[in-house]
Parts: C-alpha cells; structure tokens; sequence
C-alpha cells in the first residue's frame, strides 16, 4: 500500500491526500497524551481499555484511539481529548475509558467529573482554550504533539509533514534556505541563542567534502524536559528540520546526540529514522532530488557537561566528554575534524515551520530581535506544572500567572529563576520584564534552554544558590581549574552561610570568585556557573546578609538556623512530638506542655510535622531565640 | 605567504614558527605563566594561568590555545591580567599542598629545617620530591601569590606505590592532563587517563589496574611532563637534586637515546630523556630507569683477574695484560676476536686494530651475529648501488605511510615507535608485517602476519599486489627480471606461500599505493638475503625509504669498524679468544685460551683465562652512530667504577704488551682524530648526516633528493629472481593446506599464518 520511496513532490502530496482521504472515513477519535508522564500516570492502561471498550462497544472503524506525545500539562495526566466534540478530560483512568466512548463519543455527553476545574475560579473547562494553562500558550510547535503518534510516519504527513523539507530540497538553494531561517530570526534554543541562520552560514562556508550536522538532546539541565517531549512527542519534525539543515550547509550525515535516560526518544527518534529512510526522505537521492543524507542515533553518556558541543563531539569520537577551547568552532573544525553544525532539539523541530508558512510569519511571532516562541518547562511553587509554548517577548507574568495560574496555595511570589544551573533569579519586582535572549541576559539572567523554577516565600534563597553550586560544581567536568575549584570553593562558602558558620566577607570573596570563574572558564558551563550566585547576592543581599550576620534563614528553610520550641500556651501536652523525635530532644508529661532541649536537637522538623495543624504548639523559628520559655 | 605580525603588549613582533600566541611571546621574551601547556602536546587549554586579551575575542583566551593571526593584538599583562592568574593560581594551591609557598620563612627556610623528605606526606615544598624542580612553584612564585585565601581541599588519596620505577602521588596533581597527554598523544600507549568529574577528577586507570596491569611500558615519558611532584621516579625521590649534570648516549638500541646523566657526589643517580635529537624529550624503561642501577650494579666487574690453579683471581693491571698477552702471543696465528655494539667506535677502533695488527687475529667478528644493518648493506651491494641515505627519525615521523616489518617496534625500539607514532597522529597510515602479537598492531591501518620465516613470500606477495595496481617503474635497473618473476606466479599463490590472506595483502598494497613518503622500519629478524632483497624490491615499487631498526647502540659503528658482522662460529673455533663484551658462547667452542674483556659477570668468564674489566657508557663516554646514521658524543659522566678502564685504553695497552706500535693514545680524543682521518668518521658537525658503511663512504648520498620518485626509481635488487627459489618455509606450506582443506573464510583481523583469518 505504502510506496517504497518518494520522488518528487508530486508523489508526497499524493501519498498524504492518500493518507487523509483514508482518515476521513473515521469520524470520532480519542486521543491519548502518552508521553513519558503520561505513561508515568498509567496512560498505556488507558490506551488498552480503550482498545478493548472499541471492541467491545463494537466501535471499529468508527474510533480512532490515538496515542500520542506529551500535551504538556503534567498536573492532569493523562489527557483524552475527544474528537470532533474537542473535549478534554483530565487525570483519565483505564476504569474510564468505556464510558467516554459510550457517553462522550457516542452521545456526545460530557463527563463532567473528567473535566478541568480551574483552581482559582472553580469553573469547569470543557475545551482546551477554555483552559488558561492553554489558552495563555502559543503553540506552533506542541500542538502537533497533540496530533500525531510519534511512530506513525502517516500521521505526520498527515498534518502536513515533509512539506517544508520538499520545499526545500527540490525548490530552494543552500543559501536561499540560509537566508529563511535567518531572516526568520530563529535563534538556537540550546541556551546561547545564536543566529541559526549565521551559524549555518558559517558552517557552508567551511571547506570540506564531508560535513555533519548533529541535533543535540542531551537536555541535561535539571527539571527541563521540552527537549525529550518533542524528540519523543513528534520525532519527524526534528528529523525534517535536520534535512533542511543539511541540505542548506552541505551535510552528508547526521547524528542524534540523545540521552540515554529518555528511553522513549531513543525508540521513537530510531522508528522514524527507519520510517523516513523507507519513504526515501532520508537517505540516498532525498526524494529524488539528488541530495544525499543518513541520520543516525547516538546514547549519550548522561553527564550535564556533554551537552556543551564540542564536549558532545568528544564524546562521539569516543573521548571523555570534556570540553575544548574555541575556536576552532565546530562550524570549522568539528566531528571528526569536519566542519559540523550542532543544534538544539527545539531549533530543529521550528525548521520546518519557516520553510513551510515563510521567515515572515515566523518573525511575526516572536519579538524584532527573536522569531518564533519558547518552550519552558513550568515547575516550582505554582499551580500549573508543565510545558509551556510562548511566544518570544511575552512578559514573565504572562507566563506564570496566565499559564502558570499563580502561585501555589496563593502565597507571595519571591523569584522566578530561569535557565536552570546557569542562569539567574528574578525577583518578583522583575515579573513585566519580557522574555528573550536579550532582556534576560540584561537582568543577568539567561533564557537556557528553558527551564523556569517558580519560587514563592518560602524558598531561601542562599539555600537555591547552594543547591546550583552544588550542581555544577559536581558537574564541572574538572578540567579547567577555574571550574572545577572556583565553583568548589563558591560552593564551600555557600555551604558554610546555610550552616550559620558564614563570615563578614564571604559575600565579596563569592563576587570576586565569580567574576573569576565567569572570566576564566574554558566553556559555557563555568562561564555561567556563578549566575545563580551572583543574581541572588543582587536581588536577595539582605537575606545572605541574614545568614552571615545574624545566623538567621528568613525563609526558615535552613536546617541548622532552625530553631524549633514548643509554645507553652499552646501545647496540650500530647506528646506526639515526643514520640516523633529521633533523638529524644523532646521532653515533658502528659497534659503539661513539652519542652525541645536546644542542646540535644538535630532540627529534622519532625516535631514540626508531628505537631497536630490544628493544634500548632510547635513553632520553627530562625536567628536569635524570640523568649526564653520552660 | 608573507610573514605574520602580531601585537604583544604594544610591540610588533614577527610570527617565525609559533603556533601558538603563547610560543610567540616566549620567542620573543615576554613571560607568560603557563602549566598544562607543553611543547609536545596539542593544547589543552586547562590550567588558564596563560589567559590573555585579544582584541576582538570576547574575555580572555588562553595565549597556549589561540593561534597567532595577522595583525592579532594581545596584551599578556595588565592589573585585570595579573588578579585573574593569581586568583587561579590561588585556586590551583587550594588543592595542592602549598604551606611552604606562603611560609613567611621560605627565603632561609634551609637554614632552620631540619626535616629530611623521606616523608609520608607531602604538606609542602621542603617536602616534596620535586622542590626546585616544579612548574608550580616557579608559575606562583613568578604570578606573586604569598597567601591563599581559600580553604584548603586535600585529596587525603592514598600514594601509590605498587608498580616499579616511579611513585604517583596523586595529592599533589593539579590535573594538567600532561602525563595522559603524553602517554597517549606521545607513546600512542593511552594506559592513564583522566578519570571521574567535579572535585573527584584524578588521573588513573581503567578499574584502577596497576600500571603494569593496564600495559604500562615504563617508559617514564608521563613522570618527565609531569610539572609537579605528582609523578617521582623512585629512586631518586627522596635524595638532594644532582650536582653534575652530563650528556650521555643510552647504551641500550640503536635509537641511542640523548640522555642527560645526572650525577650526585659522583654516583650516577638518574638518566631522564634530553630534549635534544634523535630522541627529543623521550627515552624508554631502559634508559630512563634501569641505567643507574646498572652501572652500581653488584654484578660489575671491578678488577682485572687472572685464572690461577683453576680460580679467578684479582691481579693488577700490568699482571692481567701480561698474562693475556702472553697467552696471546702464544697463539699467534690462530686468535680470533670478537666485538661488541654496545661500546663506543673509538673503543672499538683500537680493538680492531689490536686484533689486525697486534693479534693477527683471523676472524674478527661481531658477538651479535649477522645484523640488519648489515644485511641492508649487502643488499644495496647485490642491488649494485651504494647504501640509499637513510631517512631520519624526523623523517619518519613526517611520513604518510609507516610500514613496521619484522619488529614489535613499540618493545625494542620505543622511540623510534614514538617517531613512527606521531607519523599515526598526524594522520599517516601505520602498515605492518610481523609475525606474532605487536603493540603497534592496534594502530595498524592494514597488517599482515606471515608465516614465521615466509616473510619474503610476503612482500613478494605485495609486490605483486602492487604490480597489480599498475605500481612498477618499468624503466628501473632490474625490473624486467623483478617482472617476469612475478608474472609466473600468481597473487593467490604468493599469498599462500607466504600464508597470509589475499584480500589483506591488496588492502595493504592499496596503502602503499597512496600518494606520500614512505618509511620501512625494519626489524632484526629479517636480517637474512632473500628477505631483505624482496623488501628491498617492495620499498622501491612503493618509493619508500628503509630505516632499518639497529640492534645495538653502537651497531652501525661496529660494522663500519669492521666492514662486515665476520663470523663469530668460526672466531669460537680458534685457538685463543679476546672476547670484548657480551656473547654466548657455543657449547663446543674448543678454544685453548679466552681473555674477556667485559663491564658485567657473564657465563663466558667460567671458561676466561683472563679477564679485564671496562668501563661503562657512563664512565666512558665516546662516539656512537645510531641507526640514522647519527654520530653522537657521549661525555663521561661519573668516574669507572673499581679497577675499570675504557676499552680502548684496555685495548691499546694490551697492544702495547706485544710489542706493537702506535698504541700510544694519551685519551680517546687521539683515536678519534685516528678516525676522522682514515675517513671512517665524519667531524663532529656531521652529527645529522647520514652513515654509510665505509665502504660505500665515498659515495655518500647527501644530495639525493628525498622525493618518492627518487626512490622509485633505485635499481631493484638482485633478488633469487625467481619465486619459485624463495624457498617459503615448509610451516608455512602446511598452514596453507590446512587452511585449503577448512576452506576459504571470510577476511577478519590478520592473524599470524593463518590465511584469510581462518
Ligand atoms: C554545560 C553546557 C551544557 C549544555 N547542554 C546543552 C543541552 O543539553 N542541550 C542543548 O541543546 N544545548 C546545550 N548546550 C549548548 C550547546 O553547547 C550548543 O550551544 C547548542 O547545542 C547549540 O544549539 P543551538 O544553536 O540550537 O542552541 C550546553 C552548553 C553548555 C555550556
Ligand atoms: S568550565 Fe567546567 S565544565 Fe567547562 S571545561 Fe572547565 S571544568 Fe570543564
Ligand atoms: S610510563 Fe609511559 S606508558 Fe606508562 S603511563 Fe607513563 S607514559 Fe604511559
Ligand atoms: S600527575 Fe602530573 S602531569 Fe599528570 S595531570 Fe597530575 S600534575 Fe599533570
Ligand atoms: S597553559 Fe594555557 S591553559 Fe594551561
């Protein structure tokens, strides 16, 4: 049924009018987001009672059960949404599944208790655009998680697929492409935000029979996962942009740096390399255009630092993933020698849209310096969890109070950190700054790769600091020494702040560190280390300066400032606290209210949590004892 | 193109031949820090204590990573400059034991310590194996560092001690990666590397083997880069620093490695690599550790003795020479005299002539046997041309195609792998035909693995291959014989004498084939006529240069001394025997009187009647020509040992107990000028030119040019003509016919005589 390899355009359009013509005859479809959380959340059971509620309702051929990607929206998977009514039900168990079919699809009822409520205003949703977490996105690039199974070469086409690539290989030369993408104003979404366009400029220019282009998915900073949603969510749309690229800079292969700890991209990536290289859209003579080019899949080996390129190339050649000095840039002297060309997993999936609606539309998403929008991942303090699509320049607000829904529990917002390990926190004063490359970096944040922590006031923010300085410096490869023991060191000072053993001047010795470590690193991992440092001694001074000067966590999150005292007044003398106490810290008798011995106590808060809420008797506290009491 | 310019600090200085920003400043004496870069190894631009600014790249750059471009502007010193190393250097000593850096007391620190350094641990420099002699201390002495601001990080590991030679103390490393560099870029050896990330970065093995266990050769090049303490050779780490420092040549190939004898109160302590040619920088396990405890060794031989009543007793010098002498002299008529390759050719000068002229000594011959250099020699002879210059090991090292043959090169003559190796890493291709398990054969682009004894079935065979390809001057001297000798056989047939495999003979031929110099590297084990003759045909086909691998250090010398190996069966034949250094002797050498004239014990004195004790390399000094053809001068560096005397001091006063003339050398000096005038030895200044034996010293071959077509067009040599008469060893027949019977498999790695990798 299905030819073996395309030639020429004609033979595309052909094959996806074939392929929607045959969908058309199906009338309902039940769509499953069975990505990596939605899997976590027992999705596959669902997509099998479905299956199995088809037949037994003997619904075949008139119900499609698709199951797809990642929709984005962690907190309520997984999500079914049904076709043609467009409806979205969320949290769906397998108990579920029939009667959506027999309700929903069949009677077009809805199932209320399946729907959405919105925490703030307690409205039902029935559509996704009535959803805020939705309806604040632009999503040029999710939406087609929502549409296709990422193994089904078909369901791609379907929604227009190969289109851009065709475009590009059979009608548009090298530097026309070029000249697309950078009039598009696509920067690189691995973190630095070059000029895509620039880049491929320079790695055409490159002499050198063979060339390489590489998609890079390490996606190693914490908490980000935009990267392995879409890899693993719509394969071919990275594989299509990655065509493109090589077709414009001259690249005879390609490789999928991939993580191996996204087993699911790994197989979906490897299915629809196969799928492609059988439709002829990879390979030999490229849809018979005479354009030659394989992709193959590489597993990386998991480290934060092998995301940095030349580290990724290193560890292709099978070296240890340690960085090199540039330049040479890879664009020059890159896998193998060769002049390579290395993208993002995000960069390459927005190819295709630029080729196919045109550099103009894709400019006009965006702001004048950036075209097109932003993936982040959405996580901390805030009610919605999850990825979330906007377009560039949109403010900080927009994204955590429109798609984000707010704070978590309605507490104060204190800082939203973007970036991950290598970029900065903004205060909650910052929150109508816009979002881009340059705007952030200005704030002495950075956009990353876009991972966006929410941070409400009970997060100290010495302790955050701490935390990234842990991470990088037991990331830091350890090869060039301003990395490896100028972030040790930081991370040493910072320690010794959440411990109370802080010093009047630690905080300078931490500013001329990181000027030291920013300065003097090899690669962009040391070079932006100190970021979460330094932008929160800008923002947050007084709360270091609590810390050092008066051993005090403001944000009472810092163990050893802790004090924990049972508040005579309160106490009903339950000894519950007593009983949770791992080191007998807790004395008293029934009835009488109890006494914490500050000597004996080890500050584990289990006292804290013991303590019945209604009750309360115990009472954290932080810096110089309130009164003596018992 | 036309010079480069680059800006240093204001000033326009010419770019010569740095290439790096760093090399450019240095030439031009402008002091930059630097600890992870070294001359020998690709950048790493780890350390950063060489940051600079350029003009137009963004921050700093390290000055030992960036090329210089033209009209390049960099200033290397400046207020932000000098904050930025010290914090970084700071930064390294938090790390790394450092009280002593910052002592307040370190200018007279000598006169209040009273520690010696066999310590433990090393908390600072007065205890460190490489106080006054570390990067380290220089980098932060020069960079103005007196105090550290951070908290210490001690690695507390725990000091390795477990394999021979050198200690690794990895508490002191600073992570320049120079020793894995070195072991892997350098040696192509890849046994240490750097392990772990973060704080827990270290230098180790694989599993964290012992060196031995990981295939460590010893060679010492990771401990001589190492710019701290981290790496001590053992022996020496806990003495003082030497007092006298010597050029020595390494007794131990012919390579004959530049080492620099590093004397304390008059005892030879160590002998790291010079940096100077052939060598540069390297040496191997034998010369870098074993020569100190060799020339102290307790097995030397420190007097002269005499047999008497059946044992061997000490005498005085004169009591010893007159008894061989009259032994000799005894004899006359019917001596024999066999030399060595390990001593200088002055030394071996005056024994030969000892032998002609005062012994009339029938044979004099080599203890070695017949030698490679020889063989090469005479097939040149029956080729009907003088000896081709020899290609260098920096040739060798610039080559695009290395072909080792007969040797696992990489065991007996480490460096001039290390040549063949950079010629790998600059991207030539490495070809080999050995028989047996090789180091090298991991880097190999295509190998073959004959037959034991049918390796001249195996270059014929890939001279056939390459006939094939079309690759034969037709116009050659020879080549019409060399042709019709190989149309009547076939490739197949060719392969099977030689029982390799067909399709890795085309494979390597292919190789060959490529465009590029060409170097042969070839081992003592070819040594014999008909093998040499057919490498010798493939080396012309393929223009390569042959670079045959010397046995001793001194081969080349002895064989232009003696103009021949002679024949050291018939010297064990004659009725008295001056053996000068090591040989076996044969069970039924039926000789009536031996002098052993030798540094070392040896079986050979249970049967001496005489023995006279000589000097080592160490204390003798002298001239040596290495397989280049290099001749090289060796200084003594320490005084002999016991009673010992140089050989030719030996040799001459025996000459002079005989009653022969012009003996009277005052010092080696004299025998030198002997030599240069008789046209044996080039003047000193000839040290790079090539050596031929003496017999073809008139038609030295400086001028050639060194082009693959110059090759290309040598004579072919007189091979049997015939394959046929190649005689392919009846091992390797049977090999073939089993190998027939178990039918053809497919090609997989070679292995040794078994063709098609069956
Ligand atoms: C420490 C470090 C980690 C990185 N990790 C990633 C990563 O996981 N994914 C990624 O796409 N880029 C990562 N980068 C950026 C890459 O080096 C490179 O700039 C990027 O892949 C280029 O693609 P782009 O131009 O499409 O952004 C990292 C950089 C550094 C310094
Ligand atoms: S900055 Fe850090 S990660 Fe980058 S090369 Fe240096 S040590 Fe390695
Ligand atoms: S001694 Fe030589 S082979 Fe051994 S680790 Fe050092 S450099 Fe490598
Ligand atoms: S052992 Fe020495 S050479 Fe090796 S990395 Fe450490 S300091 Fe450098
Ligand atoms: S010498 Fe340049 S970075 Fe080490």
């Amino acid at each position: 049924m299905r030819p073996s390899r395309l030639s020429g355009s004609a033979d595309l359009e052909a094959l996806r009018e074939s392929i929607r013509k045959s969908r058309a005859s199906t009338p309902h479809r039940v769509t499953v987001s069975s990505g990596t959380c939605g899997l976590a959340k027992g999705s596959d059971k669902l997509v099998a009672a479905l299956h199995a509620a088809v037949v037994e309702l003997k619904l075949e051929g008139k119900v499609e059960i698709k199951a797809t990607g990642c929709h984005g929206f962690c907190d309520i998977e997984p999500v079914v949404l049904v076709a043609p009514q467009g409806v979205v039900y969320q949290r769906v168990t397998a108990e579920r599944a029939k009667d959506i079919l027999s309700e929903t699809v069949l009677q077009g009822k809805v199932i209320e208790d399946l729907l959405y409520t919105d925490p703030r205003t307690g409205a039902k949703a029935r559509a996704a655009d009535a959803i805020p977490f939705y309806k604040a996105q632009r999503r040029i690039l999710t939406s087609s998680n929502e549409l296709v199974d990422p193994v089904s070469v078909e369901d791609y086409l379907a929604i227009g697929g190969y289109r851009g690539m065709a475009k590009a290989v059979l009608q548009m030369t090298p530097d026309g492409i070029i000249a697309e993408v950078t009039k598009a104003r696509l920067r690189g979404r691995g973190g630095a935000g070059f000029l895509t366009g620039k880049k491929w400029g320079f790695c055409r220019a490159s002499a050198g029979a063979s060339k390489y282009v590489i998609c890079n998915a390490d996606e190693g900073d914490p908490g980000a996962y935009m990267d392995r949603s879409l890899l693993e969510g719509n394969p071919h749309s990275v594989i299509e942009g990655m065509v493109i690229g090589a077709f414009a800079i001259g690249a005879g292969e390609g490789i999928v740096y991939v993580r191996n700890e996204y087993p699911m991209a790994v197989r979906n990536a490897g299915l629809a390399i196969q799928a492609a290289r059988e439709l002829g859209l990879l390979g030999k003579d490229i849809l018979g255009s005479g354009f030659d080019f394989d992709l193959r899949l590489f597993k990386g080996a998991g480290a934060f630092v092998c995301g940095e390129e030349t580290s990724l190339i290193g560890s292709i050649e099978g070296l240890r993933a340690s960085p090199r000095q540039r330049p040479p840039f890879p664009a020059v002297r890159g896998l193998w020698g060769k002049p390579t060309n290395i993208n993002n997993v995000e960069t390459w999936a927005n190819v295709p849209l630029i080729i196919d609606r045109g550099a103009d539309w894709f400019a006009g998403v965006g702001t004048a310096t950036t075209g097109g929008t932003k993936i982040f991942a959405l996580v901390g303090k805030i009610n919605n969890t999850g990825l979330v699509e906007v377009p560039m320049g949109v403010t900080l607000r927009h994204i955590v109070e429109g798609a984000g829904g707010g704070v978590k529990g309605g507490r104060p917002l204190k800082a939203v950190q973007t970036g991950g390990p290598s970029g900065g926190c903004l205060p909650a004063s910052m929150l109508d700054l816009s979002v881009d490359y340059d705007t952030l970096s200005k704030a002495g944040s950075i956009m990353g790769s876009g991972g966006m922590i929410v941070m409400d006031d009970t997060t100290c923010m010495v302790d955050l600091a701490n935390y990234f300085l842990h991470f990088t410096q037991e990331e830091s490869c350890g090869k060039c020494v301003p990395c490896r023991l100028g972030t040790r060191q930081m991370a040493e000072i910072l320690s010794r702040i959440t411990r109370g053993e802080g010093q009047e001047g630690d905080l300078s010795k931490l500013e001329s560190l990181a000027a030291a470590v920013k300065a003097g690193s090899l690669c962009g991992l040391g070079q932006t280390a100190p970021n979460p440092v330094l932008t929160t001694i800008r923002h947050f001074r007084s709360e270091y300066e609590a810390h050092i000067k008066e051993k005090r966590c403001p944000s009472l999150v810092c163990k050893a400032l802790l004090r924990f005292v049972v508040n005579a007044s309160k106490c009903i003398g339950c000894g519950l606290c007593a009983k949770a106490c791992p080191v007998k810290a807790v004395s008293g008798i029934p009835k009488k209210p109890h006494v914490v011995s500050q000597e004996l106590c080890v500050k584990c808060g289990a006292c804290f949590e013991a303590c019945p809420a209604k009750i309360g008797a115990v009472e954290r506290s932080s810096g110089a004892p309130a009164e003596v009491q018992g | 193109m036309s010079e480069k310019t680059i800006v240093i600090d204001g000033k326009p200085v010419a770019v010569k031949d740095g290439r790096t920003i760093l090399e450019v400043a240095r030439a031009n004496g402008v002091y930059i820090p630097s600890l992870c870069q070294h001359a020998r190894l690709a950048p790493f631009s780890a350390c950063r204590v060489c940051l600079v600014s350029v003009k137009g790249r963004p921050g700093y750059q390290p000055s030992c990573s960036v090329a210089p471009e033209d009209g390049m502007e960099v200033v290397t010193d400046s207020p932000e400059i000098r904050a930025l190393r010290r914090q970084i250097v700071e930064l390294i000593l938090s790390e790394h034991p450092n009280a002593c850096l910052v002592c307040t007391e370190k200018t007279n620190c000598d006169d209040h310590k009273g520690t010696i350094r066999k310590v433990g641990e090393v908390t600072g420099c007065v205890l460190c194996p490489a106080n006054k002699d570390c990067e380290l201390q220089e980098v932060a002495s020069k960079v103005g560092v007196d105090s550290v601001r951070f908290d210490a990080a001690y690695r507390s590991v725990e000091v390795k001690r477990r394999d021979p030679f050198f200690v690794q103390d990895y508490n002191l490393c600073i992570l320049c990666g120079r020793c894995v560099r070195m072991c892997g870029e350098v040696r192509g050896a890849s046994v240490i590397s750097i392990l772990h990330r973060g704080p827990q970065a270290v230098v180790g093995t694989v599993l964290g083997r012992s060196l031995k266990a990981s295939g460590c050769q010893f060679c010492g090049a990771c401990v001589d880069a190492c710019p701290v303490g981290a790496l001590t050779e053992r022996t020496v780490r806990h003495g003082a620093l030497p007092d006298a420092e010597t050029r020595a040549v390494c007794p131990c190939c012919g390579v004959g490695c530049n080492l620099t004898a590093q004397v304390r109160s008059g005892k030879l302590m160590s002998t790291p690599p010079s940096d100077q040619e052939p060598n540069r920088g390297q040496a191997c396990v034998r010369g870098r550790f074993t020569l100190a405890d060799l020339v102290s060794s307790p097995h030397r031989l420190l007097s002269p003795m005499v047999r008497r009543e059946g044992k061997l007793e000490p005498v005085s010098w004169d009591a010893a020479l007159q008894a061989a002498a009259d032994g000799l002299k005894a004899r006359k008529g019917a001596v024999a005299a066999v030399l060595s390759g390990q001593v200088a050719v002055e030394d071996l000068h005056a024994m030969a002539r000892l032998a002609k002229d005062a012994l009339g000594a029938g044979t004099v011959a080599s203890a070695m046997g017949p030698s490679i250099v020889d063989g090469m020699a005479r097939t040149a002879e029956s080729a009907g041309v003088p000896l081709p210059s020899l290609p260098q090991l920096s040739d060798l090292s610039l080559a695009s195609k290395v072909l080792i043959a007969g040797e696992d090169a990489a065991v007996t003559h480490p460096v001039a792998w290390v040549a063949a190796y950079e010629a790998v890493s600059r991207g030539g291709r490495l070809l080999s035909v050995c028989s047996g398990e090789t180091r090298h054969s991991r880097h190999a682009a295509a190998e073959l693995k004959p037959k034991r004894g049918a390796e001249a079935a195996a270059f014929f065979a890939l001279s056939k291959a390459l006939s094939e390809l079309g690759v034969m001057d037709k116009a050659a001297k020879g080549a019409d014989v060399f042709a019709a000798s190989l149309a009547k056989t076939s490739l197949a047939e060719a392969c099977k004498a030689a029982a390799v495999c067909e399709p890795e003979v085309r494979a390597l031929a292919r190789e060959l084939q490529a465009q590029g110099p060409a170097v042969f590297l070839v081992g003592a084990s070819l040594a014999s006529p008909d093998v040499l003759s057919s490498l010798w045909n493939l080396a012309v086909q393929a223009g390569a240069r042959i670079l045959p691998l010397a046995e001793e250090s001194n081969t080349r010398g002895l064989f232009s001394v003696l103009q021949g190996s002679g024949d050291p069966a018939a010297a064990a034949r004659a009725k008295a025997l001056y053996l000068a250094g090591p040989m076996t002797l044969p069970g039924d050498a039926a000789f009536e009187f031996l002098v052993v004239q030798d540094s070392f014990e040896s079986p050979a004195l249970s049967r001496a009647d005489v023995v006279l004790p000589a000097c080592t390399f160490a204390e003798a000094g002298g001239t040596f020509v290495n397989m280049e053809g290099r001749v090289q001068t060796a200084v003594p560096g320490i005084k002999p040992a016991g009673a010992s005397q140089p050989d030719w001091w030996i040799a001459s006063q025996l000459a002079l107990k005989l009653g022969a003339a012009g003996f009277d050398h005052g010092d080696a000096s004299a025998i030198r000028k002997e030599l240069e005038a008789s046209g044996i030895l080039e003047a000193p200044s000839s040290r790079a030119k090539a050596y031929a034996p003496a017999s073809q010293a008139k038609a030295q071959v400086r001028a050639q040019p060194a082009g693959t077509d110059y090759y290309r067009s040598m004579p072919l040599a007189h091979t049997s003509q015939d394959f046929q008469v190649l005689r392919p060893c009846p091992a390797a027949g049977q090999a073939v016919g089993e190998a027939g019977r178990a039918g053809a498999a497919a090609p997989v790695r070679a292995k040794e005589g078994s063709p098609c990798g069956s």
